[in-house]
């Protein structure tokens, strides 16, 4: 068959046709069994494929979606940290150029500013320009996350770094896991990084750090204030059923005299 | 759906309102849904996915050009969360049994349906994915061959033709599922 009839045929079922193509095609069809015989082939197909049950989405998808948007649809505070990730994507030579010339003036800005100002330097920002190198965060202790849950495996670094606690994750999870800080004694949370080429999924709600993504997740944890020890939670979803396999892991956080950076 | 309409829920999206993104989650949830699960072959990854997708728009759409239109842009998202979803599984997943009921009230009909629904989806699943994904916009999310240009940024003519290859392998699997 001519390929023309074929792209003709399947335009018509696919209702993209003109109506001069389909008068074209009805008189085709009237004078070439050839091409009748295609397009009650196609037809068939196409019913079958038409025939085919739609979902109905369930409701559960609307409500998880409104219940988990951020504050406002693009943060400040993720965007000021977009070159976190960036740094990931060039060749490595590359990267650690940028991440040490970025690191030396944010370093030197950081000093600058403690030097020769009043004002105290934002810890937050100091921690995220230091971050460009993970190494500047000397870790006191590291923890395996957490034991015996087949949906979440990797570890947590715990440290200190401008009076901040920092607690530094690498996860490799299912999505929906909820990370949360039980009871009151976490102090103030000052912030949330991410770090790396894994999609950044992890983010903060009213439940705790919410990892809807599956896959590896870098990020880091900055707490002001929080107490010496130190309970994290993690859920297998957002709303665990009873029975859900739920796992708290304690942490101690170093001493404020422990700071790297203090 | 009219674009201005979308545009104009973005708009306000952009300037705090979230119930004008409540607006775009229900209109669109019913087509991110169904594409997820013809890739998926899986409710719940389906759910997770659709919600990913969502959740992914509402935090791009700064970045989102409203000369384009906007489910276009969403069903892109969707599309590449579910082939992400599927990669991280490392194969395609199974979909014996996630064929959906249909609702008719009719039991013959409803049987017939059933396993005509199933042939389907087992032919589907044997296909490459992407097959899968350009049969899936065309006659599960109802996309237009401008549309889905717009979705895998293709041109219209490599749209057609694609569909055209897709049809012809389909119809061979469900020969060959059928003997």
């Amino acid at each position: 068959m001519h390929p023309g009839t074929e792209a003709l045929i399947q335009a018509v079922l696919d209702g993209e046709a003109s109506e001069r193509e389909r008068r074209e095609l009805e008189q085709l069809l009237e004078s070439d069994p050839g091409a009748r015989a295609r397009f009650e082939e196609l037809r068939e197909l196409f019913d079958m494929l038409e025939g085919a049950q739609k979902l109905e989405p369930p409701p559960a998808l609307a409500s998880r979606v409104l219940a988990n948007l951020p504050r406002r649809p693009a943060p400040l505070r993720r965007r000021f940290f977009d070159w976190l990730q960036v740094l990931s994507g060039p060749p490595p030579a590359l990267r650690y150029a940028v991440a040490f010339s970025v690191g030396l003036a944010l370093a030197i800005g950081v000093y600058e500013l403690a030097l020769h100002s009043d004002d105290p330097v934002d810890p937050l920002q100091a921690v995220g320009s230091l971050f460009a190198d993970e190494q500047t965060l000397a870790p006191h202790a590291t923890y395996e996350v957490p034991v015996a849950l087949p949906w979440i495996h990797g570890s947590v670094r715990v440290g200190r770094l401008h009076g901040l606690a920092v607690l530094m994750f690498d996860l490799d999870s299912r999505p929906g896991v909820v990370l949360g800080l039980e009871g009151s004694g976490h102090g103030e949370v000052a912030g949330l990084l991410w770090f790396g080429d894994h999609g950044a999924q992890a983010r903060i709600d009213d439940r705790g750090i919410w990892i809807p993504q599956g896959g590896r997740q870098r990020f880091a944890l900055l707490l002001r204030d929080p107490e010496e020890i130190l309970r994290l939670r993690f859920a297998p979803e957002a709303d665990p059923g009873p029975g859900a396999a739920i796992q708290a892991l304690e942490i101690r956080v170093p001493a404020a005299a422990a700071d790297s950076r203090s | 759906m009219s674009k201005d309409d979308d545009v104009g829920l973005v708009r306000r999206c952009r300037n705090g309102d979230r119930s004008a993104f409540e607006l775009l989650v229900r209109r669109y949830q019913g087509p991110v849904y169904n594409a997820a699960f013809r890739l998926l072959g899986n409710r719940d990854d389906a759910l997770d996915v659709a919600q990913i997708a969502f959740l992914k728009a509402f935090e791009g759409l700064d970045r989102y050009d409203s000369r384009h239109r906007f489910f276009s842009w969403l069903y892109r998202i969707a599309v590449n969360e579910s082939l992400n979803a599927l990669r991280g599984k490392g194969r395609n997943q199974p979909l014996s049994g996630a064929e959906a009921a249909p609702d008719t009230e009719d039991p013959a009909r409803r049987l017939a349906e059933s396993q005509t629904g199933r042939i389907l989806h087992h032919a589907l699943d044997t296909m490459e994915l992407e097959d899968r994904v350009i049969l899936t916009l065309r006659h599960f999310v109802e996309c237009s061959y401008r549309d889905i240009g717009e979705i895998l940024d293709i041109p219209e003519k490599t749209v057609k033709s694609r569909l055209y290859s897709a049809r012809q392998r389909l119809r061979e699997q469900l020969q060959a599922g059928g003997n």
